[in-house]
């Protein structure tokens, strides 16, 4: 996040192209024409991972967050709080009624994660070989 | 040998392949039917995986051919066995949708836009409408954090109905056809909307986004992708925006 942001009168950046793998991948992998007998390619597991990676992103961890983005936007407090925030964070996960919860919800974070990351090595982990040429056309 | 189908363009624009170079692969063919091409690669092997080279191999074919002539994009993972199914089960009963579709993407380019909230702009926002949160800010306690950060989020997801409509209002008068907005997955992202805009009013498009992009900033930061290959629009009826 850069100071211009906040004070440029216009905020639009241009990219004349599609941008990153990750910008397009929903799009290539739900959008365009098909040719239903000859769709040749697990879309499902595509789907899949992506949703089990934003399951550990949402909930708890967006929440806490904010709470540390909002409080952090007070400058002069950042320092001292900074300590205090996590002594804080440590003794109510440990200590107060929300543990259960927190467990339950450490559990599924670390399944999906685990179960997200065979996926990714199913997926990208055909791309060794082909790596060399796809670093030359990024160089050209 | 499969091909791998990239997309369908006019038969009367095939010489555009030839000057085509995607950097290590190989040069995309075409397959013909009356006036529509399919555009292919030959891949081997049954099965197509979905690595980062497959993905941007065509992705980089489309943007390419879409640089050149009007494409409709076929969606990643279509392996046909050779040219004869292909014509025989696609190009030929799909003919008279895909000469609809070309006609209507031509002279069009699809438009991303994207917007992102500024993270200190926005929760400064939240928190202006929101007392309960504005007291909570600062606040000891696990339970405490946790309701502070749950209501900014809500605070944020209440604004995002509102920034999409401001944004659909701005541009959609500068449109030919508006794809329904994407869900938004991460809590920072305001709208992903893409426009198909004609080559007459893409100019008039671009003003009005440096206009809209004056109203939202400092809490909204926008950003235009394009032109990208028109995936939201390759249906033969795309839903339009009224």
């Amino acid at each position: 996040m850069s100071a211009t942001m906040t004070h440029a009168p216009s905020t639009v950046t241009r990219r004349p192209q599609s941008g990153s793998l990750a910008e397009v991948i929903d799009i290539i992998l739900d959008k365009g024409l098909v040719i239903d007998a000859y769709v040749r390619v697990s879309l499902v597991g595509i789907e899949l991972l992506t949703i089990d990676i934003r399951v550990v992103v949402a909930s708890v961890d967006t929440y806490l967050h904010f709470a540390e983005a909002t409080n952090r936007l007070d400058l002069r407090a950042q320092a001292e709080d900074y300590d205090a925030d996590l002594q804080d964070l440590i003794g109510g996960m440990a200590g107060s009624k929300t543990e259960g919860a927190m467990d339950a919800a450490g559990d599924k974070a670390s399944g999906a994660l685990e179960s997200g990351k065979d996926k990714i090595k199913a997926v990208f982990g055909q791309d060794d070989e082909e790596s060399e040429s796809e670093e030359q056309e990024a160089e050209a | 040998m499969n091909l791998m189908v990239h997309g369908v363009i006019e038969a009367s624009s095939v010489e555009v392949l030839a000057s085509m170079n995607v950097p290590g692969t190989t040069p995309p063919e075409s397959v013909m039917h009356e006036d529509v091409a399919a555009v292919v690669t030959a891949t081997p092997g049954a099965e197509l995986f979905p690595t980062r080279a497959n993905l941007l191999h065509h992705t980089r074919v489309l943007e390419a051919l879409g640089a050149r002539t009007t494409v409709v994009p076929m969606r990643f993972g279509v392996l046909v066995p050779d040219a004869e199914a292909l014509v025989r089960e696609y190009l030929a009963p799909a003919h008279h949708g895909l000469v609809g579709t070309l006609e209507r993407l031509r002279d069009h380019v699809e438009l991303r836009l994207r917007g992102r909230y500024h993270e200190p702009a926005v929760i400064e926002a939240v928190l202006a409408a929101d007392p309960r949160a504005a007291r909570l800010r600062g606040r000891d306690g696990f339970e405490a954090k946790m309701e502070l950060g749950e209501r900014i989020v809500a605070g944020i997801e209440h604004r995002r109905d509102q920034d999409i409509d401001r944004a659909l209002r701005a541009l959609a008068p500068h449109a030919s056809e508006v794809a329904a907005p994407t869900a938004v997955t991460e809590p920072l992202d305001a709208f992903l909307i893409s426009f198909l805009v004609s080559d007459g009013a893409r100019a008039a498009f671009e003003h009005r986004l440096d206009r809209l992009g004056e109203e939202l900033a400092p809490v909204v930061a926008l950003e235009l992708a394009g032109p990208v290959p028109p995936f939201s629009f390759a249906a033969e009826q795309a839903a339009a925006w009224a």
